[in-house]
Parts: C-alpha cells; sequence; structure tokens
C-alpha cells in the first residue's frame, strides 16, 4: 500500500537529522582536546655556539649573520627585573628622570616574551606569554600615570616619539586586553593633548 | 450479586478530596511562625556567640597568647591577629600600646633568634654544607615568630615598628645566610606596607590622632627602647618630611645590596616613601646590572 501521507520520507528526514546532531555531538565530545602549542624559543646556547667559525680569521670567525639574529633572541641584560621595577615605580611618582627608553623596552611585546621564559619537562624553552603580557600592562599603567603627573617632556621629544610608537604598535596587540588598553594610553599620548 | 460488588469510580466519587477551607491563622504560625522563630534563635545564638568571642580578641589577648609557651596556641593567635590587622577599620591598627607590645615581642624574638643562631653555628660549622642547611631548620620557629611579628608591625597605621624593621633591613651579620636573607626582604617588604599604611592617619578623625599623639608622647617621655621607638613614631606623624629621609636612607643601604631580589623589593618600596633621595636612588636602580645573588632556598622559597 503506497504511502500517500509521507511518513516514511519524513521518519527518514528526521532519523537523518538526529543522526547528524549525533555526530556533531560526538565530534565535540571527543575533539583533541590537547593544550594550544605554544611558541618554541631557540635556547641562547644553540644560538652562541652558531657565532663561532673555526679555522678562520677575524672577521671570517664570526658568523655575522648568527650575532644578528642573537640580538634578537636574547632576553634584556641581568638585572632587567630590579630595571624595570625602578623604572615603574619612577614613573607613578611622575619623575621627569623616569628612563624612556627602558619604558620602550618594558612595552616591547617580542623582548618580554623573551624575558618570560619557562623551561617544559620535555627540555624545551617556550615563551610565558601570560607573564609577559602582565608585564606589558604593569608598563601601559606606569606610562598613563606618568602622563597624569609629568607634563614637562615634550611630545615631539625623540624618546616621547619612540613611547608613542611602542604604545601604538600595541594598539594591534593579539592580545585583547593590553590591545583595549594601549589604545586608553594612547589617547594620553596625543601631541595635541 | 453486582449490586454487591463494590464499584471503585462510585467509591472514589463518594469519598473525594478534602473540603477546601481556606488556611487559619494557627495553621500559617504552624507553618511559618514556628521555623521562623527557630532560625531567629539560632542566628542569634551565633551573632552572641561570635560577639562574645570576638569581644575576647583584644589587644591583651594577642599579647598574652603570642607568648604563650604552647605553640599551636602562639601561631593560632598569629593566624587570627594577621586577619584581624589587614582589615581597614580594625581599631588594633591603630592602636599605639599594641604596636609597642609587639615591637617589644619582636625585639626579645630578634635577640632569641640571635643566640639561637649563635648556638646553632657552633653546633654546625664543621659539618658539610648540605647539612649545615638541616641544621639551621632548627632555627625556623623562632625565625617564623621574627619573620610574623615583623610583618604585623607593617600592618599599624601607627609608625612604632620602624627602628626594628631597619634594624632587621640591615642586618648582615647573622650567620645563617639564608634564614637572614628571607627575614631581611620581610623587614623590607614591610617597611612598604607602613609606607602605605600610615598615609591614612592623616584619614582619622582628629580627636583619635590626637589621642594617638598624646599617647605617643607620654610613652617618648620615658626611657628604654619603647620610648625610643615611641619617639620615632610620634617623629614620623609631626614632622614626615625629615622622618621619611631616615627610612630612605636605609632603603638606600638596601638598594646597594648584593640580594638582587632585595634591591628589586626596595625599588618598590621606594613607591611608599616620599623624600627627595628617593627619586635619585631609584635613578640608580634603573642602571642595575644584575649583580650579586639571587638566593633561593627551602626557607625562602
Amino acid at each position: 500500500m503506497p504511502d500517500e501521507s509521507g511518513m516514511v520520507k519524513r521518519g527518514l528526514l528526521l532519523l537523518g537529522m538526529v543522526g547528524i546532531l549525533a555526530v556533531a555531538v560526538l565530534l565535540i565530545l571527543f575533539r583533541n582536546r590537547a593544550p594550544a602549542t605554544p611558541k618554541v624559543e631557540t635556547p641562547p646556547e644553540v644560538l652562541i655556539g652558531a657565532l663561532i667559525a673555526p679555522g678562520a680569521g677575524f672577521p671570517m670567525s664570526i658568523n655575522w649573520v648568527a650575532l644578528q639574529a642573537l640580538g634578537a633572541n636574547l632576553p634584556s641584560a641581568p638585572g632587567w627585573e630590579i630595571r624595570y621595577t625602578a623604572t615603574r615605580v619612577l614613573a607613578h611618582r611622575g619623575s621627569p628622570k623616569t628612563p624612556l627608553p627602558i619604558l620602550c623596552e618594558m612595552l616591547d611585546a617580542d623582548q618580554q616574551q623573551r624575558n618570560f621564559r619557562s623551561r617544559l619537562p620535555d627540555g624545551r624553552l617556550i615563551a610565558d606569554e601570560a607573564a609577559a603580557y602582565h608585564e606589558i600592562l604593569i608598563a601601559l599603567k606606569a606610562v598613563g600615570e606618568w602622563r597624569k603627573k609629568s607634563t614637562s617632556v615634550m611630545a615631539d621629544h625623540p624618546e616621547m616619539v619612540k613611547l608613542r610608537a611602542a604604545i601604538e604598535k600595541l594598539t594591534g596587540s593579539p592580545n585583547n586586553v593590553v590591545r583595549a588598553r594601549a589604545r586608553e594610553v594612547m589617547l594620553t599620548m596625543d601631541p595635541r593633548t | 450479586m453486582e449490586a454487591d460488588s463494590p464499584n471503585p469510580a462510585a467509591t472514589s466519587a463518594e469519598r473525594g478530596l478534602p473540603p477546601v477551607a481556606p488556611p487559619s491563622g494557627r495553621f500559617i504560625a504552624q507553618l511559618f511562625l514556628v521555623p521562623g522563630l527557630i532560625v531567629t534563635f539560632a542566628v542569634l545564638f551565633i551573632l552572641g556567640l561570635n560577639y562574645l568571642f570576638v569581644e575576647a580578641r583584644d589587644a591583651d589577648h594577642y599579647l598574652q597568647r603570642l607568648k604563650d609557651a604552647n605553640p599551636d596556641i602562639r601561631w593560632r593567635a598569629a593566624h587570627d591577629l594577621a586577619q584581624e590587622l589587614k582589615r581597614t577599620e580594625s581599631k588594633l591598627r591603630v592602636n599605639s600600646g599594641f604596636a609597642l607590645g609587639l615591637a617589644e615581642r619582636l625585639s626579645t624574638a630578634l635577640d632569641e633568634l640571635q643566640q639561637k643562631e649563635s648556638i646553632i653555628a657552633q653546633q654546625i660549622k664543621s659539618l658539610p654544607e648540605h647539612q649545615q642547611d638541616a641544621g639551621w631548620l632548627k632555627a625556623k620557629v623562632e625565625r617564623d615568630y621574627a619573620g610574623f611579628l615583623a610583618s604585623a608591625l607593617g600592618d599599624f597605621v601607627v609608625p612604632v615598628g620602624i627602628p626594628l624593621l631597619a634594624r632587621m633591613a640591615l642586618d648582615t651579620a647573622s650567620p645563617d645566610l639564608k634564614g637572614n636573607t628571607d627575614l631581611r626582604r620581610k623587614a623590607v617588604w614591610a617597611l612598604g606596607n607602613l609606607g602605605e599604611n600610615l598615609k591614612s592617619f592623616a584619614k582619622l578623625p582628629a580627636e583619635q590622632q590626637s589621642e594617638i599623639r598624646s599617647y605617643l608622647r607620654e610613652q617618648a617621655s620615658g626611657s628604654g627602647d619603647r620610648a625610643s621607638w615611641a619617639r620615632v613614631a610620634l617623629r614620623h606623624l609631626e614632622t614626615p618630611a625629615q622622618a621619611n629621609a631616615d627610612v630612605v636612607d636605609v632603603l638606600a643601604r638596601c638598594a646597594r645590596d648584593q640580594d638582587r631580589f632585595l634591591r628589586r623589593l626596595t625599588a618598590l618600596v621606594l613607591n611608599f616613601w616620599d623624600s627627595p633621595r628617593a627619586d635619585a636612588i631609584l635613578l640608580d636602580l634603573t642602571r642595575d646590572d644584575g649583580h650579586g645573588t639571587l638566593i633561593s632556598s627551602p626557607v625562602i622559597d
């Protein structure tokens, strides 16, 4: 007897939809829950080892390409935690002597990722992004406080221009909080204000 | 036969549901009033206990408990006091007599720690280094007690703890390098807290400020350590600019210390002490090259 009401078709359609739903639920349940792969950093000792080209006289004995790469891979010089803390406190006090180059360094996201590194149990060296962004937020807050209290440094001062550029770069940060805070601080850096 | 057999439907209809009637006053009382009374009495009972319990925790209570021979009682009091002093509305934070009492305890604790360290130093001097570390753990109770009292003095609005905290921060003579480094860091941190808390003195009502000053003047007129600490506190309240300079001098010496973490802490703590010299010290610290040591040990970590 022919099924005039289309009950079978509707039943199959419903079954198909339930099947799709079940597959989606299973995919969600059994998806790969492995943590995001952190950015693996090159240990400085590897780069330092590549600096020397044995069997050649100076200047060929130095691998100048490796030397350039080394500069972009090393953390800040020892004592950076002390220098950063002192700079931040000077900025909070509104001191006109606040060293702006250190503030710029504190706002350099790449540099902070090199400063804040952790070694995984398997020996890999990774950037501690949370700590790096935290340091940047501290620096942004310090700049904001400093600008509120200190107006003696002119906006067109070369170091102020660099500071402004460093903050402007952070307005495009992949981190939402850093990006928003950088935009706020940029308003205080406006040369018109 | 059929008429004799019970008809379930008919029986149910006859019995029916109980008649619907508005709830009586007694019924409402049974439902709400009685449980309400039980809960009220329970809450009042707990509040009463809490009131009696909190009332008992005055300054004398803490001072008595902190010198109890039983370490459990001592540490329970320390635990309660640490929480009490962190509350900005706590009356104990502005109790000058209590602060002086704690300063006396700290002074005694430091002397006892020094004696114990001397004894241990004699006992372990011939042992290898890793066994010496274990030997210093014998002074852990005394060291922790001194560390607690130093931190507690940093939580007061009345700065009677400054001379003792300065003494701790600058003490480099201890034979227990790691334990002493830990204490020095705690002292510098407490100085930072004290600098911040001192600002709230100006926010106290004028009568309370006057009472604190009168009490400190009375104490300062005497002799001995207690009078000396009271004089320093009074100086901070009456001529803060000059008095701050003394604290900044202490911090300046800490800023030249070999311990890298102490230098970093010092930079942070300078944020809470206003003095013209502070900027110069901070500027020096912005040129720090990371020299010295970064001491880490089970005691510190």
